[in-house]
C-alpha cells in the first residue's frame, strides 16, 4: 500500500503542467479564473491546441489516436488541466458517444466519426432526456419508423447541453413499443442540419443558455447511422452512462474552486476582518476542505480498484454524490464571500459570475444521474435487495 | 438477525483498493481470523466482565501473535514494522469490539518511546512492551503538590504507566501507583491512577520530552480512528443483514427507499473517513491526521445512532450486539477527543498552507 505516485507518474504531471502554462492562451484562462461561462470558440480553439499536442482524446486508446493513457495518468491530466484553468472538455463526443462507437459501432462508422471528435470538427449533444423520461429513461417515447432505409423520427428530447453548438445528436428512440420498454430501443445518430431539426433554448436560474429543448419532426436519418442493432438501445445506453461517471468526482474542478475560496477568504472581509479568521466561516471552509481531501483519497482508491479490474462499480456513485456536493458548498461559500455585491446585476440583467456560478451548480446533484438515483444504486449493491 | 455471531468479512465495498504487500495480507488474515474465531459477542461480553485488575487473558493471546511487538523496534526484539502495519492491525481488530490494550500499550508507548534517546529505562521498556507487558500512556495529567493524578484506559492493569509533566517525560512502575480501577462504559478497564512524583523515573525533558509525547498522541490517534472505523463496518454489515431480512408490510425494509438512502450514506460517510484514515496512517502529517480525526468522530457518531434507528425496537435493546458495539464507538469518540479541536486545528494551519 502505497499513497505515492511514481516518479514517471510524477514526470508525467510535470510534463502536463508545464504544456499547460505555455499552451493555454490566457484569456480563457482569465475566463474560467473568474468563474465564467467558456463561449463556443473558447472551447473549440482549447481542443485544437490539445489535439495539435495529441492530447484531444485523454481517455482513447492509441487506435483512435488517443494517447493510450492508463485511469491515473487520465486523472492526473484532468486535475493538472483543471487546476491550470483549463476549460472542461467536453464529454459528449469524447467520454460518451466515442466510447459507443468504439464498442459497437461498425467499421464505417467508426471511420466516419470518431477521427472527427478530437480535431472537434463534430461537436455532439446527448439526446437522452424527454420531458416525461428523467430519471426513468427507459420510458422515453421518442419514435423512430423504419422507412426502407431510413428512419423518421419524431418527438422531444430535453435538457440537451450545448444542442445550440452541436453538428451532431445521439438519441435514444423507441423502435418498438409492443414489447417490454428497455427492449424497444435504438441508438441513432443525427445530423443536428437535418430538416426537422428544431433547438430552442432553456434559460437557467443564472440567466445562461447551457441545456436546450431539441424537437424532432419527421426528421430522417439513414439507417447506417443506427449503432448496433435495431432495438438494442438500451445495451448501449447503460453502458454509455457507466463511461459517464468515470471522472465524476471532478476532483481537479474542485481543488481549483477551493483555492479559490481560500485566496478569497483571505483577502475579503466581513464585519472588518478577513472571512479566514471568522472563526465559524473558518470552520465551514475546513469542513469542506476536509471533505475533498477525503474524495480524493476515495478517489484514488477507486482508479485503483479500476485500473485492476476494469470498473469503477458502485463505488463511483459514491464519488458523484459527494464530489458534486462539495463543488456546491465550494460555490455556497464564494458566494456568501462577495457580501451585497453578489445581489447586483448589469446593465445587460446578466449577474455576477460569483451568485451565477451558485445558481448555476445546483444542477450537480441533479445530472448524471441524481444523487438520489446513485444510493440507489449504492443501496441496490449493499443490501442485494 | 446475526445478534450472536461473528463479525463477518464480506468485503462489499471496503475492500483494500490500495494493495496490501504480502506480509501484509498474512498479518491482517491472522487478525481476521482471530476476530472470527475469538471474538464471538458472548466471549466478548463474558470478557467486558472480568476483573479490571488482571490483564486479558486475550491480550496474551495477540501477544503469542506478535501483536505487541509490532512497532517495537528489531533492536529491541520487536518487528520494527511500520505505522500503517499496526494502523491496519487496529481496524481488523476493532471490527470485533477491541477490548485489549493495542492502541495504548502496542501503538502509542512503541511509538513515543522510539522519539526517546536510548537508555537502560527505556530499552528496558521496550523490549517488555513486544513480550506482551502493558504499559500505557497516562492522559490528562494534573499536579497536586507532590503528586501528579492522571487516567487512562487500561491504566487499571497496566505493569508501567508513561505520563508527561511540565517537559518532562516519566516512567512509573505499577508498584508506585495507587489505583481507583473501573469498567467504562464500553467494557474497557480503565482507572484513575495518582503518582509521587518523586518515585517516577525521568525517561526525557524538553522538547525531546514533548516531541515525544506528541508523537505517542498522533499513533494513538489514528490507531483508534482505524479501530472506530473497524467496528463501524461490523455496524453496517449488521445493519445491511437487518434491512435485508427484516419484513415489514410484506416485504423487506430495506426496499424502503428513506431507509435504503440513509444506508448508502453511511456507506459514503464510511468510505470517505476510512480513505482519510489511510492516508492520515501513510503521511503522518498533522493536517490530515485533524482532517481524519473530524471525519472519524462524524463517521462514528452518525453510523451508531442510525445503526439504531435503522434496527428500530431491537436497536435500544441490551441484548443485542449492536449495544455493545455502539457503546465502544461512543467511548472511542471521548478517547480520541472531539471534533470541534480537531477541526479548529485544522482551519488555523489552513491560513499557513
Amino acid at each position: 500500500m502505497d499513497l505515492n505516485f511514481t516518479p514517471e507518474e510524477e514526470a508525467f504531471r510535470a510534463e502536463v503542467r508545464a504544456f499547460a502554462r505555455s499552451a493555454m492562451p490566457p484569456e480563457i484562462r482569465e475566463t474560467v479564473e473568474r468563474g465564467e461561462h467558456v463561449d463556443r470558440n473558447h472551447t473549440i480553439r482549447w481542443q485544437k491546441i490539445l489535439h495539435g499536442k495529441g492530447w484531444g482524446a485523454p481517455s482513447w486508446p492509441r487506435e483512435w489516436g488517443g494517447p493510450g493513457w492508463d485511469v491515473v495518468q487520465q486523472h492526473i491530466f484532468d486535475e493538472e488541466m483543471a487546476l491550470a484553468g483549463a476549460p472542461r472538455q467536453l464529454p459528449f463526443g469524447l467520454r460518451m458517444v466515442g466510447p459507443v462507437l468504439m464498442k459497437f459501432g461498425d467499421e464505417a462508422q467508426k471511420r466516419r466519426f470518431l477521427p472527427r471528435i478530437p480535431s472537434a470538427e463534430d461537436w455532439w449533444c446527448q439526446g437522452y432526456s424527454e420531458p416525461g423520461a428523467g430519471s426513468d429513461l427507459a420510458s422515453l417515447t421518442t419514435r423512430a419508423e423504419r422507412k426502407s432505409d431510413r428512419y423518421v423520427v419524431n418527438g422531444q428530447k430535453t435538457w440537451t447541453t450545448l444542442a445550440q453548438h452541436a453538428d451532431w445528436i445521439f438519441c435514444l428512440v423507441r423502435t418498438d413499443s409492443s414489447v417490454k420498454k428497455q427492449e424497444g430501443i435504438s441508438f441513432l445518430l443525427i445530423d443536428m442540419k437535418s430538416k426537422g431539426v428544431a433547438v430552442r433554448p432553456i434559460e437557467l436560474l443564472d440567466g445562461s443558455v447551457e441545456v436546450n429543448e431539441v424537437w424532432l419532426d419527421n426528421v430522417e436519418v439513414p439507417i447506417e447511422q443506427r449503432i448496433g442493432a435495431e432495438n438494442q438501445g438500451w445495451t448501449i445506453a447503460k453502458y454509455l452512462l457507466e463511461h459517464e461517471r468515470t471522472n465524476i468526482a471532478n476532483i481537479g474542478i474542485n481543488k481549483r474552486e477551493l483555492e479559490r475560496a481560500r485566496r478569497l477568504a483571505r483577502t475579503k472581509l466581513r464585519n472588518g476582518r478577513p472571512f479566514a479568521e471568522d472563526p465559524l466561516f473558518a470552520a465551514r471552509l475546513a469542513d469542506v476542505e476536509i471533505e475533498l481531501m477525503a474524495l480524493e483519497i476515495l478517489n484514488l482508491r477507486v482508479l485503483s480498484e479500476a485500473r485492476a479490474r476494469g470498473a469503477p462499480g458502485p463505488m463511483a456513485s459514491m464519488l458523484k454524490i459527494r464530489g458534486s456536493e462539495i463543488i456546491q458548498r465550494i460555490a455556497e461559500l464564494i458566494v456568501e464571500m462577495q457580501g451585497s455585491s453578489a445581489l447586483v446585476t448589469r446593465s445587460d440583467g446578466r449577474l455576477a459570475p460569483e451568485p451565477a456560478m451558485y445558481l448555476n451548480l445546483r444542477k450537480t446533484t441533479i445530472y448524471g444521474g441524481s444523487n438520489e438515483i446513485q444510493r440507489g444504486i449504492i443501496a441496490k449493491h449493499v443490501l442485494e435487495l | 438477525m446475526r445478534a450472536s455471531s461473528a463479525p463477518n468479512f464480506t468485503d462489499f465495498p471496503t475492500k483494500m483498493d490500495f494493495s496490501l504487500t504480502e506480509d501484509q495480507s498474512l498479518l491482517l488474515s491472522t487478525c481476521e481470523r482471530w476476530v472470527r474465531e475469538r471474538c464471538t459477542i458472548e466471549i466478548r461480553r463474558a470478557q467486558a466482565k472480568g476483573d479490571t485488575g488482571a490483564t486479558p487473558a486475550a491480550w496474551r493471546e495477540l501477544a503469542d501473535l506478535g501483536l505487541s511487538a509490532l512497532l517495537v523496534p528489531e533492536s529491541n526484539g520487536g518487528l520494527g514494522r511500520p505505522l500503517i502495519d499496526a494502523v491496519l492491525v487496529a481496524q481488523t481488530l476493532g471490527r470485533g469490539w477491541l477490548l485489549e490494550p493495542l492502541i495504548d500499550s502496542a501503538i502509542a508507548a512503541p511509538s513515543l518511546l522510539a522519539r526517546v534517546a536510548a537508555s537502560s529505562e527505556r530499552d528496558g521498556l521496550l523490549e517488555r512492551i513486544a513480550g506482551g507487558t502493558v504499559v500505557v500512556p497516562l492522559r490528562d495529567a494534573r499536579v497536586d503538590g507532590a503528586r501528579v493524578h492522571a487516567w487512562a484506559p487500561h491504566a487499571s492493569y497496566a505493569e508501567a504507566v508513561l505520563v508527561l509533566v511540565d517537559d518532562k517525560l516519566y516512567a512509573v512502575e505499577s508498584n508506585a501507583l495507587t489505583r481507583r480501577a473501573y469498567r467504562q462504559i464500553d467494557g474497557s478497564a480503565a482507572a484513575e491512577v495518582t503518582f509521587e512524583r518523586a518515585k517516577a523515573k525521568v525517561l526525557a525533558q524538553g522538547t525531546t520530552a514533548i516531541d515525544a509525547w506528541q508523537a505517542g498522541t498522533d499513533a494513538a490517534r489514528i490507531g483508534r480512528i482505524a479501530e472506530g472505523i473497524g467496528l463501524a463496518k461490523t455496524v453496517l454489515d449488521l445493519t445491511a443483514e437487518y434491512l435485508r431480512t427484516r419484513k415489514q408490510f410484506g416485504q423487506p425494509i430495506g426496499r424502503f427507499q428513506a431507509l435504503a438512502h440513509r444506508m448508502a450514506d453511511l456507506l459514503v460517510l464510511y468510505e470517505q473517513s476510512q480513505s482519510l484514515m489511510l492516508a492520515a496512517a501513510m503521511k503522518m502529517d498533522a493536517r490530515t491526521l485533524d482532517g481524519a480525526q473530524v471525519l472519524a468522530h462524524r463517521a462514528l457518531r452518525t453510523i451508531a445512532q442510525q445503526a439504531i434507528q435503522l434496527h428500530g425496537g431491537i436497536g435500544t435493546t441490551q441484548e443485542y450486539a449492536l449495544s455493545n458495539y455502539v457503546k465502544r464507538m461512543f467511548a472511542i469518540e471521548f478517547e480520541l477527543g472531539n471534533a470541534e479541536t480537531a477541526l479548529a486545528r485544522f482551519a488555523s494551519s489552513s491560513a499557513h498552507v
